[in-house]
């Protein structure tokens, strides 16, 4: 019972992570944040502004494989279900 | 030195191998040998049609002309992969449960299977696409040109062959696009060759663009470093690069992977599988960061090192032409025709699917006449329909590229396009999320944006050559300047596409949202409303829950083999009759039948005119409201109901344990209550028995003396009195419980009352020589209290000692004192004593001590005393000692509580 809770909680807080993401990815990739980064200094020559761009890009696209490989092992015995519908 | 002729070998032996790949995956799709085929990697890849030749190439240009920028039309859909859970799976489940064949199709379907709607975001799409194609075909025919004058062919051939090998491209994708996406009307609008053939191009453009990018930046530029310290100054416009037009970029390019019709197509029609979201969610992002890493440094370099004035939208090309790699820039030249082709092959499937289904159906349906259908007819009439829409399409945008081909009104034509299927977004999200939708707010939302993007944004960027002149542009409609389209209502200083996206959106987001509230929805609305926003809960089999139609089997049949093909429709009837039980013949004509035989339609011909047609053959429609509504709220309340009923079985939980409580409390009552009746009649039995034998001598017997009788009179009498007493005690008892006596309150000196109850007893004690002690005499205390009752409990304490006596100098003592705020009296004697398992016991009802007299009350002295006690908010207990005798204590309260 109390596992079954649990495992329900986190497939909650998993489905709650979903809409966060791209509304953090939003945040951190518009102005007025992005404007934090937008900076004369260079990083390996490279404008700071750049390596941020596409190192949030980066950590977007890891967080989100994570996130769904996550849902679909926890979303699973549901998935099964509907297919059994079918 | 590349050779035109080269090129066009090495074009035509690519297209040739896309054939192959696009017919073994078609045919081993059909013989059910698909699985290694139908991964999320294809999926993903093909997806991949979103980066054109307006990416391959124009990323370049728009990177060296305005920076990151560029970045935006890659971060949108970022965005809204990674939030693939709520609004991607949502859109791919309903496309399968209702057999979704296009965003054209969804929007119709959803409200209320609307041909109108249908109509609308057909012509949406088709206005939006056609330019797009055009630009697809000037990409491709500018990298021929290029390489060709590198070839050595001068300017004026170049331009004169640009618009013949437009044309034979065309011609190409056309033929490619007819084979292989109209080959045959599948039940479920997927194309597994096509959607193959693009993945392939999916990946020979990311290597071609990242090929490219290597060899600029280490061979060309010499590494990162040394190409950004070259920047030439203002390349990133950093100063005013993250401003409104960031914004609104990224949300324009968000919005266009959701309803960019072939992004529709391929992410939602051709889905195969729900799971492959999963990892499209983070891979299709991926894809895209690859696809834009070599952008700028390409851009930067080709600034640089290229001479002035080099057209930056071909530096992917020109670049690797300057070095002299020949191979290099075939690659690109492949890559370029990869994104470009891709794009149209699926642009035109998508396109071709909603003209056929929303325009070309539904007049063949209101023109034909339902009994005169003849087997297959009308899946041909689709397929041909279908071609023709594809050889349309693709001229229409040879036809644009033609006509508009030298201005540089193409180049933007990409955010334009973008801009203008933008306004099918709210619809859309409004009609798998809110119930409330209806089909008029979406006509008029969508017609009004729509009508407001061409106006602002569409129209001008023809800068007179096309419906609106130069000077309308400049000083608008009759010199009115409140009009003017690139500022309207004297909107000024914007940049034209934020002020043409924020016009048309905001009208079409007010008036969608402003009418659907104000008007309602029709029952098919309704019902679509509620099948679309639950499809998590509920399933398309519902349907026929709602919807009382009646048909016989034969029309259905003839409906479904016009449309499906003998065959087909054969199978399909056969498995249904099966499914009903049915060893043979036709199916009954259930609504479930009915309601199946539709969405099997729609998978063809698009839920609008599936619903038409069979609407034709079926009458007596009718849409069960009660039962629609019912499932409409059926999810809210099973979420409301499961909270509810947690909580009412906590308040259940909490009720039933004051119940067993009270039922503890009443057991306990009733055990008591039939104790006391018992003892109450054993005590009355007694003097009622010898009260009968008594007068039973005196009526019966004669010879009884006077003086016997005179002796059973009195004890008659006597018993009688007892009678009396004990039944006075038992009201009195009855009436102190129930804790409403009539008390009479006045303020007393508790010594007098104690004085005057001993001296009633005083006679009692002489008689029965039993000597009372008085000591301890206190003064001068008042209580406020009942002095009737006080003495009631001092002489029926008095009388107990006296009435127990057992010594032979028996005696009394009476002690009062003040202790603790209270007044206390307490009665000692040297009677028998109470054992001390009885200390307690002697206070219930009916119990006596042994009496030496025999004599004795009912046993309810005690009982009573300590009542009254009680009520005046005092006490009596039995106090345990040394030595024989018993010992009371009375004590009341000075601050009396009454």
């Amino acid at each position: 019972m109390a596992n079954s809770r649990n495992d329900h909680n986190l497939q909650q807080r998993l489905r709650e992570g979903a809409l966060v993401l791209p509304v953090i990815g939003f945040f951190l990739l518009t102005p007025p944040f992005i404007n934090v980064f937008s900076i004369e200094s260079t990083l390996f020559g490279i404008p700071a502004i750049v390596i941020y761009i596409f190192v949030v890009w980066s950590g977007l696209i890891i967080v989100s494989r994570v996130l769904a490989n996550k849902l679909m092992s926890e979303s699973s015995p549901e998935h099964r279900e509907s297919e059994q519908e079918k | 030195m590349l050779s035109a002729n080269l090129l066009l070998v090495v074009c035509l032996a690519y297209v040739l191998f896309l054939f192959v790949v696009a017919y073994t995956v078609d045919r081993r799709a059909r013989e059910g040998r698909s699985k290694w085929l139908q991964s999320p990697v294809i999926y993903t890849l093909s997806l991949s049609v979103y980066c054109t030749s307006w990416t391959f190439y124009g990323a370049v240009g728009s990177a060296a002309r305005n920076g990151l920028e560029f970045v935006t039309i890659y971060l949108g859909p970022t965005i809204v992969f990674i939030g693939w859970w709520w609004l991607l799976r949502k859109l791919v489940r309903i496309a399968r449960v209702h057999r979704i064949t296009s965003i054209a199709d969804l929007i119709s379907s959803r409200y209320g299977k609307s041909t109108a709607l249908g109509v609308i975001v057909t012509m949406i799409a088709v206005i939006g696409t056609t330019p797009y194609i055009a630009l697809q075909l000037k990409a491709l025919t500018s990298s021929f040109q290029v390489a060709g004058m590198a070839a050595g062919l001068d300017a004026e051939q170049g331009s004169l062959s640009s618009y013949a090998s437009g044309f034979w491209i065309a011609v190409g994708m056309a033929v490619f696009t007819i084979l292989f996406g109209t080959r045959n009307l599948d039940a479920n609008e997927r194309h597994h060759g096509v959607v193959a053939a693009i993945a392939v191009e999916a990946l020979v453009k990311l290597f071609a663009l990242i090929a490219v990018g290597l060899y600029v930046v280490f061979y060309i530029g010499g590494g990162p470093t040394e190409i950004f310290n070259n920047l030439p100054k203002n390349v990133l416009h950093e100063e005013n690069l993250f401003s409104l037009r960031w914004v609104a970029l990224t949300f324009l390019s968000a919005t266009a992977i959701i309803c960019l019709p072939r992004q529709f197509q391929i992410t939602v029609v051709e889905n195969v599988d729900e799971n492959h979201l999963a990892t499209a969610s983070w891979m299709f992002p991926l894809y895209l960061m690859l696809i834009s890493l070599f952008i700028l440094p390409i851009a930067v370099v080709g600034l640089t090192v290229l001479p002035a004035g080099s057209n930056p939208d071909m530096f992917v090309l020109t670049l690797p032409l300057s070095a002299n790699q020949d191979a290099l820039a075939l690659f690109a030249i492949i890559g370029g025709f990869s994104s470009a082709t891709s794009m149209v092959i699926v642009a035109c499937i998508a396109l071709s699917t909603m003209v056929s289904n929303h325009i070309i159906l539904p007049i063949a349906i209101s023109l034909s006449d339902s009994q005169s259908r003849t087997s297959g007819d009308l899946k041909n009439l689709m397929l041909v329909s279908r071609r023709v829409s594809i050889v349309a399409i693709l001229f229409l945008g040879f036809l644009y590229f033609r006509l508009s081909g030298s201005s540089n009104a193409l180049a933007s034509i990409g955010l334009i396009a973008f801009a203008g299927v933008a306004q099918i977004l709210p619809s859309l999200l409004g009609g798998i999320f809110w119930r409330s939708a209806t089909r008029i707010g979406a006509i008029t939302g969508l017609l009004t944006g729509f009508g407001l993007w061409a106006y602002t944004l569409y129209l001008p960027s023809f800068e007179g050559s096309l419906l609106m002149p130069l000077s309308v542009i400049e000083n608008g409609p009759w010199g009115i300047n409140l009009l003017r389209p690139e500022s309207l209502m004297g909107l000024t200083g914007m940049d034209p596409l934020i002020h043409a996206l924020f016009w048309s959106l905001t009208a079409n987001v007010f008036l969608f949202t402003g009418i659907s509230l104000f008007g309602s929805a029709r029952p098919l609305e309704q019902m679509q409303a509620a099948l679309f926003i639950n499809v998590f809960h509920t399933s398309a089999g519902d349907q026929h829950r709602f919807i009382q139609r009646s048909a016989t089997a034969e029309d259905l049949f003839v409906l479904a083999q016009s449309i499906l093909g003998a065959d087909e429709a054969r199978t399909l009837f056969n498995e249904i009759a099966h499914g009903q039980g049915l060893k043979s013949g036709m199916p009954a004509a259930t609504d479930a039948f009915i309601a199946r035989l539709e969405r099997e339609l729609a998978g063809s011909v698009g839920a609008a005119s599936a619903h038409a047609m069979v609407s034709q053959v079926a009458s007596g429609e009718t849409i069960s409201l009660n039962e629609l509504m019912k499932i409409a709220d059926e999810t809210a309340q099973v979420m409301e109901y499961s909270q509810e009923v947690e909580q009412k079985s906590r308040q259940l939980e909490i009720t039933a344990g004051q119940l067993r409580e009270a039922n503890a409390r009443l057991k306990v009552l009733d055990a008591e209550k039939d104790d006391f009746l018992s003892q109450v009649s054993h005590e009355l039995r007694t003097p009622m028995t010898s009260i009968r034998s008594f007068s039973d001598i005196l009526i019966k017997s004669g010879d009884v003396t006077q003086a016997q009788a005179q002796r059973f009179l009195s004890i008659i009498n006597e018993e009688s009195l007892r009678l009396t007493r004990l039944l006075d005690e038992i009201l009195d008892l009855s009436i102190l419980e129930k804790g409403q006596p009539k008390w009479q309150l006045t303020t007393h000196d508790p010594e007098m009352v104690l004085n005057k109850a001993l001296d009633t007893q005083r006679g009692l004690a002489e008689q029965a020589s039993v000597e009372i002690i008085r000591s301890d005499i206190t003064t001068n205390v008042m209580i406020y209290t009942d002095a009737d009752r006080m003495s009631q409990v001092y002489i029926n304490l008095i009388s107990n000692a006296i009435k127990y006596k057992c010594s032979d100098s028996p005696w009394l003592k009476v002690t009062s004192s003040i202790n603790n705020n209270r007044f206390q009296v307490v009665i000692d004697d040297n009677g028998p004593g109470i054992p001390h398992q009885d200390k307690e016991r002697i206070f219930d009802k009916f119990t006596r001590g042994r009496s030496q007299s025999g004599n004795s009350g009912a046993g309810l002295g005690l009982t009573i005393s300590r009542q009254i006690m009680r009520n005046l908010g005092g006490d009596i207990e039995y106090m345990e000692r040394q030595g024989p005798g018993a010992s009371f204590r009375i004590s009341l309260p000075l601050d009396s509580p009454l």
